[in-house]
């Protein structure tokens, strides 16, 4: 231990970054190289085939940027837009770092909700399609035996949530000794209150020094704070505050005086809902299911999903989304983080969300990729305030919703 | 004045010169010839391609045109047709288009069609408000429509459809029967699911059989968790075969025309360099010849053209001292210990033995007298080649003739980590589900102890380049002896007192081979303790079996 701050101390000024952090104003890191071809970046041949037959075609600005540092091995604190790619950022990086011919898990990856950690593996195996990966979706409410057969088989990357991952840990199904990096999407959220000590004892399996990655659209400053916790002087690439909506997402609102006119603006409005797809966020999963029945008893088709239904039935309901069975989604904010369905292009804010934050990753389910996309706020008078406010905080504008704003879509 | 003198003779048969020559030439045909049409270079196939797309329009073309022909009869049919016909069952109403309206408002009104309207307007208000109590359903007509009608009238409406299924699609229709045959597909299969529910209970299903499949399956890819999703992908997507047989194949076949195209690719490149290479050389052969006839003197070589290529990009420079500050920012990170990882074994935390080495470790514990001749045991399948190895090159060692001591050594290596596991706690605790920063045990002693070896380790593990086979030896031989240590040092407390005194730095240097044959001695002291209580230790085990101690995960 004493020669560890010996050394660290003779490089004199960089010493700095490992240390107190509540005071350091958080910029993105100097000379980040940025490679605007994914020709240039060095991949595996089979590799680049899987971005190009997913549909990328030149890197996003994160892309550019974040790929580079994450396959050098160095611990990336990656921010971006909403949907603009940086679950591929990374997935790229890891299936660039992977050994294929070890049959162990080398990348462990961690975000917050079950459909996310299905999704990210479902974008590691299309990266990764012609590189014949293995990625397994480690995530809880599946059957435990499978779960176990599929991990003894041997998987190169694990995409699961921290709960079913720690189990699988302890019953050492999922051995960690070969672990070389751990990603943790929507990283906010998993170092958040509810999900950090989870993160902590997931963390303490893994190899000393394992590479880390954070990555989302939203890192507040008490997040970054903490990072020196279990990162050792981290690239990062930050977004500020008022970039990060994205101009492709037209935001209004809608003055409601009393909360059950909330019910027929919905309805009015359900016209432009089925255009292409929608989605409707509820604060709570009771809302959700009486918001839903009610559009039911009026002869409109919907489709709901909220964390206390049962797996199967949340899987089901993905599918139909994902297939454009349902147009229509009226979901908590189980969905409002990562979830990539690309049709998606009206957000209804049927409640307000609870923080900042939040509002940032509720839009972003639309727009996808350079798409179009609006956001439509309900709210009452005494809401408006809150709105105003998110709406100074992140320098953008919403408006009072148009008559035309079908034609947006 | 001019020298020369130009008479008016010299002038017109210079003249009469010109126009012989310009004779000359209009009949060999130099002068008229036009202005060199440029070659259009055309793409093989590409003509072809549109006469085909131009037929396939044509032939597309066709089709509508027959199809809105027919339509434009129907219509005109209908509209012709004076007569005001009340039967439901007739053409006339079973369309959406009011015909009988159309007519009337197409003519002047006669006196007739107002009677027959308003006869027809009592007749048609069948919708009762004040039957508000009657339901409304939804029924799918034989097109595939969502209707709405009242209850009573559904049977009516249905049998209406039937009708005109029956006879007027398909008689309608029978001119062309492609577009026909796909209609009626269409019809036939939305009537039977009759509702978006039945499809959405379908495609379930399917979902389900196919997840179903999946749990027997060992490699799973992209397409076998697609679903159906309705997701756009980049040009070069490939729908591989959800068959690990055919899906292997595609690969292969795909790989052999990648492989192809970058043959021709490069077939292609080198046959236009060469081209380029002769035009080359023919314009220079033709320079030479030009400047021979002109009695010139051969021109002096050039020198040789630089290769054409793209340049070579200046290789980026870093100056040394950038270079050395990131060497020394890198080693700095890799020393680094996380507040996270505090605590952690650096490597081989979980070791997991392989069946080989369990059997070695087990054979170790073994009393000699027990085991069998020296002479059967190489041919046991259990020892495998990179033992045998290590017994090879054992012979640099110096204690090289206890190999098996060697090996035992560094089996106890692991039971150590167990030993001080026992002194870090879980930082989660199971029990009261509470959270508790990573803490060793107060014991100063205990501590120091730990960190003393954990500093050992590191050196030895992971010395990251191992100049020559000896110092890896010696690394190894630090392991080993760590190993040994910890078994003795917990109880005997020799060795640990021993460490103590020296700086852990100063203690590697020592390892590293400076006091090599003080040590060596030393560690075989501490082996033939070690090995005695290691013997002490696994008689003792017989007796009490310890389960806890096997889980390596107890941490």
């Amino acid at each position: 231990m004493a020669s560890n701050t010996i050394r660290s101390s003779s490089v004199g000024g960089q010493s700095a970054v490992f240390e107190d952090l509540s005071n350091v104003e958080f910029e993105t890191s100097e000379d980040v190289e940025v490679i605007d071809n994914f020709n240039n970046m060095h991949l595996k041949e089979q590799l680049v085939r899987g971005i190009f037959a997913y549909g990328f075609e030149k890197p996003s600005a994160i892309q550019q940027r974040a790929i580079k540092p994450i396959m050098k091995g160095r611990d990336v604190i990656a921010q971006a837009q909403s949907g603009t790619g940086k679950t591929a950022t990374f997935s790229i990086a890891i299936l660039q770092q992977l050994d294929l011919t070890v049959r162990e898990t080398q990348v462990l990856c961690l975000s917050p909700t079950r459909e996310l950690a299905v999704q990210i593996q479902k974008v590691i195996l299309a990266l990764g399609d012609f590189m014949n990966v293995q990625c397994h979706a480690c995530i809880g409410g599946t059957n435990l035996g499978e779960d176990i057969r599929k991990l003894d088989y041997g998987q190169h990357v694990v995409s699961g949530t921290p709960g079913r991952v720690y189990d699988m840990i302890r019953r050492r199904a999922l051995r960690t000794r070969s672990v070389k990096m751990l990603v943790l999407d929507e990283a906010d959220e998993m170092l958040n209150k509810g999900f950090k000590e989870q993160i902590y004892d997931v963390y303490r399996f893994l190899p000393p020094s394992t590479q880390v990655c954070l990555i989302s659209a939203t890192l507040p400053h008490e997040i970054l704070e903490i990072t020196s916790k279990f990162m050792t002087d981290p690239i990062r690439i930050l977004v500020k505050r008022d970039e990060l909506t994205l101009e492709g997402i037209k935001q209004f609102f809608v003055a409601v005086e009393r909360e059950e006119w909330k019910f027929d603006t919905l309805c009015d409005l359900y016209d432009t809902l089925t255009i292409t797809q929608a989605v409707i966020f509820c604060n709570t999963k009771r809302k959700v299911d009486w918001l839903t029945e009610k559009m039911r008893e009026n002869n409109f088709t919907v489709s709901s999903m909220h964390g206390d239904m049962p797996q199967k039935e949340r899987d089901g309901i993905m599918k139909e989304f994902r297939s454009g069975q349902s147009r229509v989604l009226i979901t908590t904010d189980v969905w409002a983080r990562g979830i990539d369905v690309q049709q998606v292009s009206l957000v209804i804010n049927y409640d307000l969300p609870n923080n900042r934050e939040l509002y940032i990753h509720r839009i972003g389910r639309s727009g996808r990729f350079g798409r179009k996309g609006v956001a439509i706020n309900f709210v009452k008078s005494d809401d408006i305030r809150i709105l105003r406010d998110i709406e100074q905080y992140y320098s953008t504008q919403i408006d009072e919703m148009p008559m035309n704003v079908a034609d947006l879509i | 004045m001019s020298n020369y003198e130009i008479s008016k003779s010299s002038l017109i048969s210079l003249k009469a010169e010109i126009i012989k020559k310009q004779e000359e030439a209009r009949q060999k045909g130099y002068i008229n010839v036009k202005k060199k049409v440029p070659l259009i270079i055309k793409n093989k196939g590409v003509e072809k391609r549109n006469e085909k797309d131009s037929v396939e329009d044509l032939d597309l073309h066709q089709k509508s045109r027959e199809v809105l022909e027919m339509k434009a009869k129907l219509y005109e049919k209908l509209s012709k047709s004076k007569i005001v016909d009340d039967d439901p069952s007739s053409a006339q109403n079973r369309y959406l288009v009011r015909f009988k309206d159309k007519i009337n408002t197409d003519e002047p009104p006669a006196e007739e069609n107002e009677i027959s309207d308003i006869e027809e307007d009592a007749e048609q208000n069948y919708t009762d408000p004040e039957n508000s109590d009657e339901e409304w359903v939804e029924y799918i007509d034989c097109l595939g429509r969502t209707r709405t009608c009242l209850k009573k009238d559904l049977q009516h409406f249905k049998s209406r459809d039937k009708e005109y299924e029956h006879n007027d699609v398909k008689h309608a229709l029978e001119n062309n029967k492609n577009i026909n045959e796909n209609v009626s597909i269409k019809t036939n299969s939305e009537q039977e699911l009759s509702s978006e529910d039945m499809r959405k209970v379908i495609l379930r299903e399917q979902w389900e059989k196919e997840e179903r499949e999946l749990r027997d399956k060992d490699n799973i890819h992209y397409q076998d968790i697609l679903f159906n999703e309705a997701r756009s992908h980049g040009v070069g997507y490939y729908s591989f075969s959800k068959q690990e047989g055919i899906r292997r194949q595609q690969q292969l076949s795909l790989e052999k025309l990648r492989l192809e195209t970058q043959q021709e690719q490069k077939k292609f490149q080198e046959l236009k360099s060469i081209r380029e290479q002769q035009l080359a050389a023919r314009l220079k052969a033709a320079k030479m010849r030009k400047r021979a006839r002109l009695g010139l003197p051969v021109e002096e070589e050039e020198d040789e053209e630089p290769e054409i290529g793209p340049p070579i990009p200046p290789a980026p420079e870093k100056s040394e001292e950038e270079d050395s500050r990131e060497k020394l920012l890198e080693e700095a990170r890799k020393n680094h210990i996380r507040p996270w990882d505090v605590g952690k074994i650096k490597v081989g935390e979980f070791y997991e033995y392989s069946q080989e080495e369990w059997v070695e470790k087990k054979r170790n514990e073994r009393i000699d007298e027990f085991a069998p001749p020296s002479t059967s045991r190489r041919d046991f399948r259990a020892v495998v080649s990179s033992e045998l190895k290590v017994s090879e090159s054992g012979g640099s060692l110096r204690f090289s003739t206890k190999k098996t001591e060697s090996n035992k050594l560094q089996f106890k290596n692991i039971d150590k980590s167990q030993i001080s596991n026992k002194d870090l706690q879980d930082p989660y605790n199971e029990e009261t589900r509470s959270f508790q920063p990573f803490t060793f045990t107060n014991k100063s002693s205990n501590k120091r102890k730990y960190e003393q070896m954990e500093s050992i380790r590191e050196n030895g593990y992971d010395n990251p380049d191992p100049v020559t086979g000896d110092i890896k030896m010696n690394c190894s031989f630090g392991n080993k002896k760590e190993g040994n240590i910890s078994q003795v040092c917990t109880q005997v407390n020799r060795q640990t007192i021993e460490e103590k005194n020296c700086s852990s730095n100063e203690y590697i240097a020592k390892l590293n081979g400076l006091t090599t044959e003080a040590i060596s001695q030393d560690i075989e002291a501490s082996i033939e303790v070690g090995l005695k209580f290691l013997r002490n230790q696994a008689e003792q085990k017989e007796s009490v079996r310890d389960y806890e101690n096997d889980d390596m995960f107890a941490l």
